[in-house]
C-alpha cells in the first residue's frame, strides 16, 4: 500500500497556499482583526450568522475574514462548522413581543402603544459617499438616548382584537427541523419558514420583488418591523425552570395582506411572517411577502402560476449553499460524460450522412 | 504552512472518526440498510453540510463516512482516475479523519468511492463502491416536481421515461442519452446510476459487490445489492448498446476498457487512452511479463 | 466506562454496521458480530442492532420477555430510543412467536416504503421449515430453514413495500428483506 502522491495533490497545495497569501494581501498594511470585522462590517456579519444558521458573532467574523469576504463562501464555512456541533437542546420559543427594540417601525399606523423608533437604519441617509470616513479616527456619538422602557406590543395585536387579522392558531405540533429531517413535498409551514430564514438574500429579495409586480401580488403592507434583542431560555428539567442562556439580537417583519373572504369566511387580513437572526431587515421583508404567497392553498387563493407561489420551486432553490455547490460543481472534470458525448454526436452524424447520400 | 499543519493535527482530535458524529451516521446507517432492502429505491436523508461544496460529493462522503471502518483500503476515484484533483481532495480527507490505508489497485481496495465510472477491473464479494450522485431522480429531466416524480415511482409509471427514449430514436434513430443511462433495478424501479457512461452500465447488473449511492444535496440514499437484476431500458427492437471510442489505449494497447480521447498536438490530432488509470497500469505490466 | 456497550464507540460502531452491510446485502448468508456490554437477556447480535442503529428518533417495540427495566434503562440510556407500541415501531425485537402476528407492524407507504419496520428475532426453537430463498444479493438459490414461511412470501408479495427481518443468535446474524423470494421445499419437518 502507498500513498498516492500525483501532479493532483501537489497542484492543491501550491493553490491553497497561494490563496492565503493572497488573502493576507500586502503584508505592510496591519493584519484586520476578528474584532474590527465583528464590530465595523456588523450587517456583513449578521447576513453570515443568519444564512449560515449559527448565531456566533466571532466564528462569523472568522469566516468572513477567511473568505477573503465572499459572504457566501463564509456562509458555506459557518454551515460546514455547524454540522459538527452536538445538539445538546432545545430553547424554549423566543418571545418577540418582550424585544428590547433598537428599531420597530409600522407602515400601517401612525401612532402606536411603545411609539415608532426609527433607530440605526440606512432608510432616509442620502446615498453619498461620506469622505469623512477617510479620516483613520472617527468616533461619531449619538446624542439620543438609545433604549426606554416602553412597552412594545406587537402592532397586529391590536387588528387581533377587532378579529380584523386572521388568527394564527398554534397547532401545538413541534416545529420541524430541516437541518435533521429531509423536506419531502407538500411540507408544512415551519418548515418552510426555517428554509427562508436561511435562504439566500438575494433570491428571496428577487422573489419577493415579483410579487411586487404582479406574480403572485398580495398587497403588503409592513404592519411592522422591529429589530431588537432577545432572551433564550432553556428549561432545565434538574432544576425544574428555565435560565437565560443567551441574548441575541432579531429582526422580525409581520406584512399585513388582503384577503378576499370566502363563502364561509368574511374578509380579513392576513399574515407574512419574517424573523432573521441579526439586523437583516430587507431578508426579513423579502421572507414575509414570500411566506404570504406560499399561503395560497391555505388561504383558498388562486395558484397563478408565480414562481413566488410554488413552494418546491422555492424551498429547493433558496439555499445559496447548494445552489453554489451544484453551479460550481461543472468546474470539476466530466471528460468521461464528455467523452461519451462525443462518441453519441459522431455516430448520430455519421448515420445522418449515409441517410443524406441516400 | 506551519499553520495549516497545526490545524490539521487538530481536525483529527476534534472530529469523530471518519469525520461525522455518531448520531449522524446511525441516521445514514438507517437510510443506507432501507435503500439495501429495496434495491434501487431513493430513501431521503437529511444530508449535512460537508466541509466540501454540495456537487462536489458530498453525498458520496457522507455514504463513506458511515461506512469506513479502520481495517479498510480505501480508493477513490474520479473520471476512472486516482490523481484527479477532487478524487485527491476526498482521499486526503479521509485519510486525515480516519487514518485509513489507500490504494489505487481496485483489487486490493475494499471500499472504492467514485465518481462518473466503474472500475475496469471485476469487483468482487463484499467490496463497496460508493458512488457520488448529482440527481438521484431518473425522471427529474421529464418531470421536475418531487411530488410527482415520486407519485410517478410509487406506481411504477414509467411511460413518459419509455416516449422520451422513443422520440430520440424517432428523431435520431439512436437514444440521446450518452451517459446516466437510466436503469430498472430487479425489476422495480427506474434508477439513475449516476453520470457514468453507459459503457459502464453492463458492470451494475449481477455484480458481487455492494454498490451505494449517495446525493448530498439532493439528500437521496439509494442502493444495488450484489447479484441483483439492473437492466437499461430499451426496446425490443432497438436494444441497449454499450458505447466506447473504438480506439485502442496508447499506453498499454487495451480494446475493451473505456477510452478518454485527448488532444495531443496544435493541429488537433487526437490520441486515446484508458479512463481507468489502474486498469492502464495494469495492462501495462501485464504486457512487459509477456514480452519478458 | 466498561458499562458503556461499546468500549470505542466510533471504532465499535462502524464494524458492527459492517457485518449489517453484509448481512443485508447478502440475504441468508450468516455474518459475525463482535461481544459488547449488554443486557443479559439480550443477544450480542440483537444488542448490537439496537445500539448500532437506534437515536432517539427511533421508535423500539419490545416483546414481552425483553420488555424488562434492565433492556429498557439500558436502551435509552444508550441511544434515547422512545420504547412504543406495535404499530409506530421502527425496530422490533423478540421471539419469533411473540411477535405474531405480524399485520400490527409498519409496511411503509407507496411513497416512502422505507417507513417499515425492522423486526429483530432472536433465536429460539420454533419449528422450521426448509426453504429455498432467491432474489437481490443470492447468487445461487440458498437453502435456510424459516419459521411460518407463508408470513415471509406473504411479506415478500407486499414487494416494495413490507417488513426486514434480522435473525440473531449470540454473535450471529442472518437478514430476510423484503425483497427475497421464498420457496418451501418441504411444508412439515
Ligand atoms: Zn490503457
Amino acid at each position: 500500500m502507498y500513498v498516492a502522491v500525483k501532479g493532483g495533490e501537489v497542484a492543491i497545495d501550491n493553490a491553497h497556499s497561494w490563496m492565503s497569501e493572497i488573502r493576507r494581501g500586502d503584508t505592510s498594511i496591519p493584519n484586520i482583526s476578528l474584532d474590527q470585522i465583528s464590530e465595523q462590517l456588523t450587517l456583513g456579519v449578521d447576513r453570515v450568522m443568519s444564512e449560515g444558521s449559527l448565531y456566533d458573532k466571532d466564528l462569523a467574523a472568522l469566516a468572513i475574514k477567511q473568505s477573503r469576504g465572499d459572504l457566501i463562501e463564509a456562509i458555506f464555512l459557518l454551515r460546514a462548522y455547524r454540522t459538527t456541533l452536538t445538539r445538546f437542546s432545545y430553547s424554549k420559543p423566543v418571545n418577540t413581543a418582550n424585544m428590547t427594540c433598537l428599531r420597530r417601525i409600522s407602515a400601517t399606523f401612525k401612532d402606536i402603544p411603545g411609539g415608532q423608533k426609527l433607530g440605526p437604519t440606512f432608510d432616509y441617509t442620502h446615498r453619498l459617499l461620506d469622505f469623512k470616513l477617510l479620516a483613520e479616527n472617527e468616533a461619531p456619538i449619538s446624542p439620543k438616548k438609545k433604549y426606554n422602557d416602553n412597552k412594545m406590543p406587537h402592532v397586529l395585536s391590536f387588528l387581533n382584537q377587532e378579529d380584523l387579522m386572521q388568527n394564527e392558531k398554534d397547532n401545538n405540533l413541534d416545529p420541524i427541523d430541516i437541518t435533521r429531517e429531509p423536506i419531502s413535498y407538500p411540507t408544512s409551514r415551519s418548515a418552510r419558514l426555517q428554509a427562508l430564514s436561511r435562504g439566500d438574500e438575494g433570491f428571496l429579495l428577487g422573489l419577493a420583488y415579483s410579487t411586487q409586480r404582479g406574480y403572485a401580488r398580495n398587497h403588503a403592507f409592513v404592519g411592522e418591523l422591529r429589530i431588537g434583542i432577545v432572551d433564550i431560555e432553556l428549561y432545565i428539567p434538574e432544576l425544574g425552570f428555565e435560565i437565560n442562556v443567551a441574548e441575541i439580537i432579531l429582526t422580525e417583519c409581520e406584512t399585513v395582506n388582503q384577503f378576499q373572504g370566502s363563502k364561509i369566511e368574511p374578509p380579513q387580513f392576513t399574515r407574512g411572517y419574517g424573523l432573521v437572526f441579526g439586523q437583516t431587515e430587507r431578508k426579513a421583508l423579502a421572507m414575509a411577502l414570500i411566506d404570504r404567497a406560499l399561503r395560497w392553498k391555505e388561504l383558498g387563493e388562486d395558484y397563478s402560476g408565480a414562481p413566488a407561489q410554488d413552494e418546491e420551486f422555492v424551498i429547493s432553490h433558496c439555499d445559496n449553499i447548494q445552489a453554489t455547490g451544484f453551479l460550481e460543481h461543472i468546474k470539476l472534470p466530466h471528460y468521461v460524460d464528455f467523452q461519451s458525448e462525443l462518441e453519441l454526436i459522431r455516430k448520430i452524424r455519421a448515420d445522418a450522412k449515409v441517410n443524406m447520400k441516400r | 504552512m506551519n499553520e495549516m499543519s497545526k490545524n490539521e493535527n487538530l481536525d483529527i482530535q476534534i472530529y469523530n472518526f471518519a469525520y461525522l458524529d455518531e448520531n449522524t451516521k446511525r441516521m445514514i446507517r438507517r437510510a443506507l440498510l432501507k435503500a439495501l432492502c429495496i434495491p434501487g429505491y431513493q430513501v431521503p436523508f437529511s444530508s449535512r453540510e460537508m466541509p466540501m461544496p454540495y456537487g462536489w460529493g458530498t453525498g458520496g462522503i457522507q455514504v463513506t463516512s458511515a461506512c469506513l471502518i479502520p481495517k479498510d483500503v480505501l480508493k477513490v476515484i474520479d473520471q476512472g482516475a486516482d490523481d484527479t484533483t477532487n478524487a485527491v481532495s476526498i482521499r486526503k480527507f479521509f485519510q486525515k479523519t480516519a487514518n485509513v490505508a489507500v490504494t489505487e489497485k481496485t483489487s486490493d481496495a475494499s471500499l472504492i468511492q467514485t465518481r462518473h465510472r466503474i472500475p475496469e477491473t471485476k469487483l468482487k464479494e463484499k467490496q463497496i463502491l460508493v458512488y457520488q450522485v448529482p440527481i438521484p431522480e431518473p425522471l427529474r429531466f421529464l418531470e421536475p416536481r418531487e411530488v410527482e416524480t415520486r407519485k410517478m415511482h410509487a406506481l411504477s409509471e414509467y411511460g413518459l421515461m419509455y416516449v422520451k427514449l422513443y422520440e430520440d430514436i424517432a428523431k435520431h434513430g439512436h437514444i440521446e442519452t450518452a451517459y446516466a443511462y437510466p436503469v430498472k433495478t430487479n425489476g422495480n424501479y427506474v434508477t439513475d446510476p449516476s453520470p457514468i457512461p453507459k459503457f459502464d452500465n453492463p458492470k451494475m447488473n449481477n455484480s458481487p459487490a455492494i454498490q451505494l449511492f449517495g446525493a448530498g444535496r439532493e439528500q437521496r440514499i439509494y442502493a444495488i445489492p450484489p447479484y441483483t437484476n439492473v437492466k437499461s431500458l430499451d426496446f425490443e427492437d432497438y436494444p441497449f448498446e454499450a458505447m466506447k471510442a473504438n480506439f485502442k489505449c496508447s499506453i498499454c494497447g487495451s480494446s475493451d476498457s473505456y477510452l478518454d480521447e485527448i488532444i495531443v498536438s496544435d493541429d488537433g490530432k487526437r490520441s486515446y487512452i484508458c479512463s481507468d488509470t489502474d486498469y492502464c497500469k495494469e495492462q501495462t505490466k501485464l504486457n512487459s511479463k509477456k514480452e519478458d | 466506562m466498561e458499562n458503556y456497550p461499546f468500549s470505542e464507540n466510533s471504532i465499535n460502531s462502524s464494524i458492527a454496521f459492517r457485518s449489517l452491510v453484509n448481512a443485508t446485502s447478502y440475504p441468508g448468508r450468516t455474518f459475525q458480530i463482535n461481544k459488547l456490554n449488554k443486557p443479559s437477556v439480550l443477544s450480542n447480535a440483537a444488542a448490537t442492532i439496537l445500539i448500532t442503529l437506534c437515536d432517539n428518533e427511533s421508535n423500539v417495540y419490545l416483546s414481552k420477555e425483553y420488555n424488562t427495566d434492565e433492556v429498557r434503562n439500558w436502551l435509552i440510556f444508550n441511544t434515547g430510543a422512545i420504547i412504543s407500541n406495535k404499530k409506530n415501531a421502527d425496530f422490533v425485537i423478540g421471539t419469533w412467536k411473540s411477535l405474531l402476528p405480524l399485520n400490527d407492524f409498519k409496511i411503509g407507504v407507496p411513497e416512502y416504503p422505507e417507513r417499515s419496520a425492522t423486526l429483530i428475532i432472536e433465536e429460539t426453537k420454533y419449528k422450521k421449515v426448509k426453504c429455498n430463498i432467491d432474489g437481490p444479493g443470492i447468487k445461487n438459490k440458498l437453502n435456510i430453514d424459516l419459521p411460518n414461511p407463508e408470513l415471509f412470501i406473504e411479506n415478500n408479495n407486499l414487494y416494495p413495500l413490507g417488513l426486514d427481518f434480522y435473525f440473531t443468535n449470540d454473535l450471529e446474524i442472518l437478514s430476510i428483506p423484503r425483497s427475497t423470494k421464498i420457496n418451501i421445499i418441504k411444508s412439515e419437518l
